[in-house]
Parts: C-alpha cells; structure tokens; sequence
C-alpha cells in the first residue's frame, strides 16, 4: 500500500507503519475514535508483511492477545483511545510483571468517562504512573508531528524489545488525526522478536520456560519487584529524550508535549522575534520524565509554563523537577478544547512584565 | 468404583515434576494434570506443546508440569493462548481454566476464542465452585447449592441456573469438538483422557476448536470426605452436566 | 513567506475532504501541510469539513480559525464558515447550493456554479473538482504536471479509473476557466 517513500498521512498511520518498519508483525486491536484508522490500516497492511492483523472482541481481548504473542517471542502492537486504555490497564500490569514486550497507541481524547472524541491530554498521569495495579512503569513517548509519531514507533518497537516491558506511545486527536507529509525509514526484514526466553516448545531437553507475575512463595514477590525496579531505574537513566528550543538562556521557559508543544514552540519563535528570552523544553520521554534538564534550566529560567491539554497533570513533574528554583505556572484547556496561540502569547507577555 | 482388572500404571510421568502440589486431598487438579503429563510423554509433545495456567486453584501449574507455560489475566486465558498460537502455529497450545476463569470473568474470552474457531484446545475443570478464594459461588454452581456466598443454597430466582458452557458453545460453526467428562473412577479417568486425545488431534489437524469439560471433585469447599465425590458428581452434577460427546464435527471439518 | 489556511466544507458526500487532501497532497511537494479533517457523529449527511494548512515555515495549528481560502460547498457550511474569513482572504462559494448575498467586508467573493456545472457534465459529483480548478487559478498552488500526477495517484491507476481520471481533469479544467472568466 505505501510506496512512496515520502507520504501523506495522519499521525495515526504514521505511528502504524512506523511499529510495521520497526519489525511489528502482530497487531490486536478494537475500534474507538480518534484511533480506527489504526486497526483499518494495520488490517490492510498486515498481510502485505506476512503479519497478524486480528479485531478482538474487547480492549481486554486485544492485550490478552499481545500478552499471548510476546510471551511467544514477539513484540505486538495495540492501539486504543482513552476510554480504551483505561480497559487495557490489566494487561498492561501484566505486561509489566511478566516483563513482556508491546507497543501501545493511546490516541487520547477527552475524558472523564466517556468524554468526547476531541483532544486532550488527560491520560498523562495514568501514563506516566505505571496505570493499572502494582508497582510498575511503561516507557512513554510523545511525538508532536506525523513524523514523529512514525519515528517514536520504530524506535518504541525496539526499546520495548530491549527493555521486555510495555512502551506507550502518548499522542492526542489532533496528532492522531492530522495528515502530514512523512519520511519512512526503510522496511526492515524482519520481524523483532524471538528472544531466547520466549515461549516455543521446550525442545531438545531446555528447560522449560515459564512466564508469569505471581509470586508465591515467601520473599520471592520482594525479589521480583527489586529486580523490576532496578530495571526501571536503568531506563529513567538511560531513555530520557527530548527536545530543547532556544531553551539555553530562556528566562522564561515553556513545557509541553504533544499538541501543546506545536503551539507552544509557536510562541516562542514569536516571543523571541519580539527579543523577548523564551524557549521550549518538549519532553519526548514523559516516562523517564526530563527532570534534570528542567532543573539545570531552572537556573537561568527563573520562570516557567507549562502547557497542556488537562487540568494539570504534567506541570507536577515540572513543580517537582525545579524544586522552588522557579515560579512555574501552568496554562491549560481541558474538555476537548486546545490552547489558542494568542493566549499562550499573552500569557508570555504577561509573565515577562 | 474399583476396577479389580486396571492395572496400576506405575511411577510418575516425565512431565509431571517430582515436587508435592498445594491441591487439598482428593482434589482433582492433580489428576488432570497428570493426564495431560501422560499424553506429553506418551507422544513426545514436550518440544511442541505450550500450556496456559489460569487465575484460580491451578495458577501455579507451571510448577507441576514440565512444558513451557504462561499465566494469564483472570478470564483472559484463552485469549493469551491464542496470542501464542498465532505466533507459533505449529505449537499445540492448550488452556486450563476452572469455572470462574472461563465461564464467569472469561465468559466474553471464550465465546469468541471459540466462535473464531481458534485451533486451540481448552480443558475446563468445572467444580461447581471458587476453589482458591474460598468456595463461593460459580457460575456452575447447582441451584441449591451452598457455597460461602449463598449460604442458604443457591437460588434460581436472583443467582439463575447453573450455566451449561459445553451446551452454549456447540451451536458455534466452526467449535469442532466439545467433551464432557468427569474424574469419577479409573475408568472414567481414562476416558478423561481419551477426551484430552481427541481433542488434542483436533487442534493438530487445525480443524478448529476443541475443548474438553471436566467434572472435578473439590471436597474442601463441597465439605464432603474425598470419597464421597465421585457419587456426588455422579448423582448431582451429572443430571445437569450430561457426560458424554456434546459435539463432534470432526469428519465434517476434515472434509 | 507564505503560508495559506485553507477551510473546506461542504455535505458529507460532496467532496469536502477530497478537495482538502487533494491541496494538501500537491501542496507538500513544495511546503510544509497539515490536513486535518473534522466529522460530525453521521456518516452521511451532516457537514463534513477540513482544514489545510500550507506554509514555508513550520506549522504550529492545523486548525484554520481565520482562513485566507474557504470553500463552501453548501448552504449549512456557508452559514457557519463564512465568517472565519481573514482580512484579504478569498470565498468560494458553489453557488448552485448557496443561496447569499456572499458579500463580505473582508475579502473577495467569487461564486462558481459548481453542481449546476458540474450535472452538465454528467456527474455532479465532480462538483469538488470543479471547485479545485477554481481555486487554483487564484491561488496557484499547484503546477500542471504535479497536479495530473497526484490526481493520477490519489484515483489510482487501474484501466477502469481513466474514465474517471479523464472526468475529474476536465472539471479541474472547467473550474479554472470560469474562475479565469471572473478575473
């Protein structure tokens, strides 16, 4: 279907095709807005790489069945929308315990309940904060263009590969929905996946393998959770990522993802055509959370904004992050509104008088 | 009950590790696992066979049997096996489920699993009951039935009938194989076994869904001595769970 | 610099959407796009509308809320659009389904009989395209040869398609003559 190289698509399909060029060749999926153009993408798209494309029954049957495959040595990919995710929490706790590998698309919408279809970011907490039961985290990346959205898939594919755990790929109805022109990196050969720990018959005499998370016997849940948790201290050092504009003498700077982050790097180009000291830190990590480039930042920036799409989810980690060393304030909609440039702009105004 | 003419089959089954299970006295898990250890050794399956654990009393049948086994979310467990199917095709992949796992939390998981006709095999230990988290009430409880949750037996009105899951997957095209059987005597063991065979073939030759219901005693929570089960199950179980092939389409999906 | 907000609507089944890809999907050969559709709950019927951004510099919104361009393809889409008009900006209107003054303080009106024009040819569905070809002329964003390829592509090209292909070139060319004809 895509021959092109360079494309027009929407951020939905480019997050697709990005999980397929990054060896994704087992898709389990359920429809909900803004994502479907996901699961009618990767049913077309799967036979073409001698890949699974399967519409489950339920938000719950579609992890169960990435659980399934990645415990059989691949690495599958979901996708959902708020609501939906909110579903899939169980299997991603397994995900997690189990220390299986999977890709996940959260196209978030706006909440609580069923909300609406129109864009939000009210999913960060639950992203970020493991979001099912037990002591856990996902990786968690937020692309802000089509292209990123395919770049962050090919790259999630690998490092959920790398790591044996959930990735989450963040993005809102906006990026999700909108065509933009994309570059697509080569189609690898192969599928990833088939790692020496998966589950494929124990034959020729191995010993058998085993995937679970329940710990039964005495002490050994405590030993489980250290061994995860040192896990999870070697991705916080090792996979923060993101994006710093003009950002290195910025006595004001702002923060945020998504498509926020589009309008919120907008102002800046705008406030600094006006000589005003204003850059952009767009987290492209939100777990690992960019915490120390924050606070180096909060030196020279004695003021931030943080921009976002829910009641103010994302401006905790910056609070925590600089610590006092800066006045953060936070500009927000929620309810499926998007901040409007001019406010951003006046905003910006307001806090350098 | 005693089949003077058995003969007993001595010593323990490759597959079935030499450790103690934490199954009560006179439970029946110990003896499905075993059956599905027999068939492992007795056709070579160990290199070709991928088992789920369920949510429930044998949640850590990974630690009996020797094969590659997964856990699974509670209910989800066939889902999780046909997960692993997709990715290994080749592999027999079974799940063992009890009555709250596949006929209460997984009720959804397994009607599509099957109405899919997914090549997998399913072995359902229905006890009538929650055994692990104390004897409450299932799905497949009996009407009249005490349990912790329906101390006064339970009622039609309110808790409904026991749910039949054999009866209600056999109008399902492409569901190949339904067995109903139960762990009564040697000889109905046996015949357990012939079931697990069958509809482990069944999968083999990608005819489509197989599953086999196995009526397990749980003296525990049924607060009768062990031997006792096996009339119980004959007398009240069997009048509402009817043993026997409840679906056979074999020849047909072979054609 | 140059940078067009173009917004499109019309019926659902007009052709809104396709007119909007079809801008954005020439339009990216030569600047940076953003296409970004918006449905209503119905899948027939209903509005259906989009917005296409086109700039040299990167693109913060995709969505238009003050267009240099608008399309209106129908009598609903003009009465809630018509007012995002920026300051200079331009007003397609298919004036077989609008029934306005079309007068505007801000910017100019052009008024094309597209369905009407396009039932001449024998498909009103071609009304969109009809519409393009208008639109073009004002705003040339796009070359002959880019344009006939990406109709090309976006058609497809099956043998049974070149009927259709050969349609969709002819409306593209009669809009552009009746928009040539109002200066």
């Amino acid at each position: 279907m895509v021959t092109a190289e360079r494309v027009l698509i929407t951020g939905n399909e480019a997050a697709a095709e990005g999980a397929v060029r990054g060896g994704c060749r087992f898709y389990f999926g359920y429809p909900i807005t803004p994502q479907n153009d996901v699961p009618e993408y990767m049913s077309r798209r799967m036979p073409e790489v001698g890949g699974t494309f399967l519409q489950a029954e339920s938000e719950l049957a579609a992890i169960s069945l990435c659980h399934g495959a990645a415990a059989a040595g691949a690495v599958p990919m979901t996708s959902s929308s708020s609501p939906g995710i909110s579903l899939k929490q169980e299997g991603i706790s397994y995900l997690a315990g189990c220390e299986l590998p999977a890709l996940i698309l959260n196209v978030q919408r706006g909440g609580p309940g069923l909300g609406d279809v129109r864009c939000a970011q009210g999913d960060y907490w639950q992203a970020t904060r493991g979001g099912g039961h037990g002591d856990y985290f996902c990786l968690v990346l937020a692309p802000y263009t089509a292209q990123e959205c395919c770049d962050l898939a090919v790259l999630g594919m690998h490092l959920a590969e790398k790591w044996r755990n959930p990735v989450l790929l963040l993005t809102d109805q906006q990026v999700g929905q909108m065509m933009e022109p994309v570059t697509l990196p080569p189609l690898g050969p192969e599928a990833v996946g088939d790692p020496d720990w998966a589950l494929t018959g124990a034959a020729g005499g191995r010993p058998r393998h085993f995937i679970h998370s329940y710990c039964g016997r005495p002490n050994e849940l405590v030993e489980w959770n250290e061994k995860l948790i040192a896990k999870y201290q070697r991705m916080a050092t090792e996979e923060v990522r993101y994006e710093a504009v003009e950002a290195d003498d910025a006595e004001l700077l702002l923060v945020a993802y998504g498509t926020s982050a589009r309008l919120a790097k907008a102002a800046v180009t705008a406030a600094r055509a006006r000589g005003h000291k204003v850059g952009l830190l767009r987290p492209i990590s939100l777990w690992p959370f960019p915490s120390g480039a924050i606070a180096e930042l909060a030196g020279t920036a004695r003021k931030m904004l943080v921009v976002e799409m829910s009641w103010g989810q994302m401006v905790e980690d910056v609070r925590l992050a600089v610590n006092g060393r800066a006045d953060v304030e936070l500009l927000n909609t929620f309810g499926g509104a998007v901040p409007r440039l001019p406010d951003i702009e006046a905003r910006i105004e307001a806090m350098l008088a | 009950m005693t089949d003077t003419k058995l003969k007993f089959k001595a010593g323990r089954p490759t597959s079935l590790l030499p450790v103690p299970t934490h199954y009560c006295p006179g439970c029946g898990h110990g003896v499905a696992h075993r059956l599905i250890a027999e068939i492992v050794d007795e056709w070579d399956l160990r290199g070709n066979v991928i088992g789920m654990a369920p949510v429930g009393c044998a949640v850590i049948a990974y630690n009996y049997l020797d094969i590659d086994m997964c856990e699974a979310a509670h209910g989800r467990t066939p889902e999780v096996a046909v997960g692993i199917k997709r990715v290994r095709p080749d592999k027999l992949v079974f799940s063992y489920q009890g009555d709250g796992d596949l006929a209460a939390i997984g009720t959804n998981e397994i009607i599509h699993v099957a109405n899919r006709g997914e090549p997998i095999t399913v072995i359902f230990i229905n006890n009538t009951c929650y055994g692990m988290t104390g004897g409450q009430m299932a799905p497949t409880t009996l009407v009249g039935q005490r349990t912790s949750t329906t101390p006064k037996g339970r009622h039609l009105i309110g808790e409904g009938p026991p749910l039949r899951v054999c009866e209600l997957l056999s109008p399902l095209e492409r569901v190949v194989y339904l067995e109903r059987r139960m762990l009564t005597s040697p000889k109905e063991i046996r015949l357990t076994k012939k079931a697990i065979e069958r509809a482990f073939r069944v999968q083999q030759q990608g005819l489509g869904f197989s599953m086999v219901e196995i009526l397990s005693p749980c003296p525990t929570h049924w607060r009768l001595p062990p031997e006792q089960c096996a009339a119980y199950i004959e007398d009240r179980l069997t009048p509402v769970f009817p043993v026997g092939v409840i679906k056979d389409t074999t020849s047909a999906a072979r054609a | 610099m140059m940078e067009e907000r173009i917004l499109i609507a019309g019926a659902g089944g007009q052709g809104a959407l396709t007119i909007g890809k079809f801008v954005a999907r020439v339009g990216m050969e030569k600047h940076r796009v953003t296409y970004f559709p918006s449905y209503g709950a119905e899948v027939r019927g209903g509005t259906a509308h989009c917005h296409v951004v086109m700039s040299d510099t990167e693109i913060a919104s995709p969505v238009v809320e003050r267009a240099t361009v608008l399309v209106l393809m129908n009598q609903m889409s003009y009465d809630r659009f018509a007012e995002r008009l920026d300051e200079g900006g331009l007003m397609l209107l298919n004036s077989s389904m609008i029934d306005a003054d079309g007068a505007t303080p801000r910017g100019r009106t052009v008024r094309i009989p597209a369905t009407q024009l396009a039932g001449e040819m024998g498909d009103i569905r071609v009304a969109n395209m009809i519409l393009t070809g208008a639109l073009n002329h004002f705003k040339r964003i796009m070359d002959d040869e880019a344009l006939l390829r990406v109709m090309q592509e976006m058609l497809g090209k099956e043998p049974s398609k070149v009927k259709l292909f050969d349609l969709n070139k002819t409306a593209f060319r009669i809009g552009a003559e009746q928009a040539a004809k109002l200066g």
